[in-house]
Parts: C-alpha cells; sequence; structure tokens
C-alpha cells in the first residue's frame, strides 16, 4: 500500500453543548479539529484545532477558527468553511472541520430513526439490513417531517420525490 | 457516551495503469465501501461500490450513479462538486463523499509520489 489516510469523527454531549472531534491522518500530516454547537439553532459556539503536523504555523489558523464561531452546522455550511480555509494555507482543516460538522447532523438524526424504528416495532438494525424502514412507511415519514423539518429532502428521511 | 462516530479510511495503490483507492465508510448510520481506479492522468477509469447498511431504498441508487463519474479527472478543480452532483444528489450524498476521499486520496498518493509538499 503507498497511502493511507484515516479519519475518525465523534460527537459527545459536553454540559449544554454537543462538541464534535474529527481527527485526520497520513503519512505527512496529521490533524484534529472540535466544535461546540448549541443544540437547536447549532450555531457554533467554540472551534478549536490542533495540526500535529504537516500542517502550517498555528497562527495563520487564528483568523479562520475565530470566524468560525456563529456559523451555523447545515445547509449553506460546505461553501462557507471551504471559503474561511481555502486561504488559510490549510485548506485540509477545513475538511475537517466539515467532517465534525457533518457528524453533529447525523448525531441528531441518529436518536430520530431509531426512534421511528422501535416505534413500528421492526427489528433492530443490523449487518446486510436495511437500518431504516420506517422511513418507507408513508406516515412515519409525515411525522417524522412534522418533527424535523431540517430532515426534508435529505436521503436519512426519504426520496426526494415524495416531499 | 459517544451520540456518534464514523471511520473513513482510504487505502491507495500505485499500478502499472496508475492508481486504485480503496475506501470505507463506516459508522452509527451507515456502512459502505467503493473501489475506484485512475489512470496515470488521474481519469476515472472504474469504480465500484458496496453499500452494506443504509436508511432508505434512495441510497442503493447510489451505487448505479457511481458510474457516472467514470471519465472525469480527480484533479480537475470542480471534481468534487460534479461528484457530489451525480452520485450524491440521484443517490447517496455519503457515497459521494466516500469518492471525494477517495480522490483527495489519490492525488495526495500521486503528490507523494512526485515529492510534492502536501502539508498545507
Amino acid at each position: 500500500m503507498d497511502y493511507i489516510y484515516h479519519i475518525q469523527t465523534r460527537v459527545e454531549k459536553a454540559g449544554s453543548l454537543i462538541r464534535s472531534l474529527a481527527e485526520a491522518a497520513d503519512e505527512t500530516f496529521r490533524a484534529r479539529a472540535a466544535i461546540e454547537v448549541r443544540p437547536g439553532g447549532l450555531e457554533i459556539e467554540r472551534a478549536e484545532a490542533e495540526i500535529i503536523s504537516g500542517g502550517p504555523d498555528p497562527a495563520d489558523l487564528a483568523e479562520p477558527l475565530a470566524r468560525l464561531k456563529g456559523v451555523r452546522v447545515g445547509s449553506g455550511m460546505t461553501k462557507i468553511v471551504t471559503g474561511l480555509f481555502q486561504d488559510s494555507a490549510c485548506p485540509r482543516l477545513g475538511e475537517l472541520f466539515l467532517e465534525a460538522m457533518e457528524a453533529v447532523i447525523l448525531a441528531l438524526t441518529r436518536p430520530l430513526l431509531a426512534d421511528f424504528h422501535g416505534r413500528l416495532g421492526r427489528p433492530a438494525p443490523g449487518e446486510d439490513a436495511w437500518l431504516n424502514p420506517a422511513v418507507l412507511d408513508r406516515a412515519g415519514r409525515a411525522e417524522l417531517l412534522v418533527q424535523s423539518p431540517r430532515l426534508a429532502g435529505s436521503c436519512a428521511a426519504f426520496p426526494k420525490e415524495e416531499d | 457516551m459517544a451520540l456518534f462516530t464514523r471511520l473513513q479510511s482510504v487505502a491507495v495503490s500505485r499500478t502499472p495503469a496508475g492508481y486504485v483507492a480503496r475506501g470505507e465508510l463506516s459508522d452509527h448510520l451507515y456502512n459502505m465501501s467503493l473501489k475506484l481506479a485512475a489512470d496515470q492522468d488521474l481519469v476515472v477509469t472504474a469504480v465500484e461500490g458496496r453499500m452494506i447498511r443504509f436508511t432508505t431504498d434512495r441510497c442503493s441508487l447510489g451505487l448505479a450513479a457511481l458510474q457516472e463519474a467514470r471519465g472525469l479527472k480527480l484533479d480537475e478543480p470542480d471534481f468534487e462538486s460534479q461528484a457530489r452532483k451525480v452520485v450524491g444528489r440521484p443517490g447517496c450524498r455519503h457515497l459521494a463523499h466516500l469518492l471525494v476521499n477517495a480522490a483527495r486520496s489519490v492525488i495526495r498518493a500521486r503528490d507523494l509520489d512526485q515529492g510534492q509538499d502536501r502539508g498545507a
């Protein structure tokens, strides 16, 4: 094998906030990006980064890190974060922050899907199984959308043509 | 306790024809893998995927949509937006994301071959 790249993402509660940490490593680059967001609005309250090897001087990252505060996890985040880090000499750190932000969305989606799964009495998801047959149920989709409008058009919820 | 965890890995091998990347994404909701082949000019020559765990019947449409990536050049500025458009929109955006990370890894493997500084 000539090149191997790993990314690990973890989301957990941090008091009243949600903390998401993304770590990446390859042969020459190793870094961590962490955000803390407030549930509800999902604005970033705190953003931290550590470049362990292969990145620019941390001082070069001060501005984009400061500008991450207030950015909302949701639609439009890719363009905003990519733009912030494109000029910072470390676009790979922007990629990591986007991994952390995406994980927040999935962390919030996970219990919704599990809840619908359980309420419809479906078997627990497993290897080579549909995780969420509940969303194939029209009534289930409608209720899910009422509870979580942000899932509209999301593949986590249902096919777009049936919104 | 973790609310959510995701692991992604991409391994790239140099071949006589170019590069082969194998990627896997596994998290609390999804598990999928793909294999991508590119020639010396980083043009995608073959790509195939496997959806192991997913959420809707729409997800697996991404497997067929992967074929739309054939012929794309990995280091073109719009590759990532094209990949997300042709694989993510009609099928699975997580599979499209894995494709993007595979593409980035092939480019970095090529740069490593060429001795370029890839730190930034």
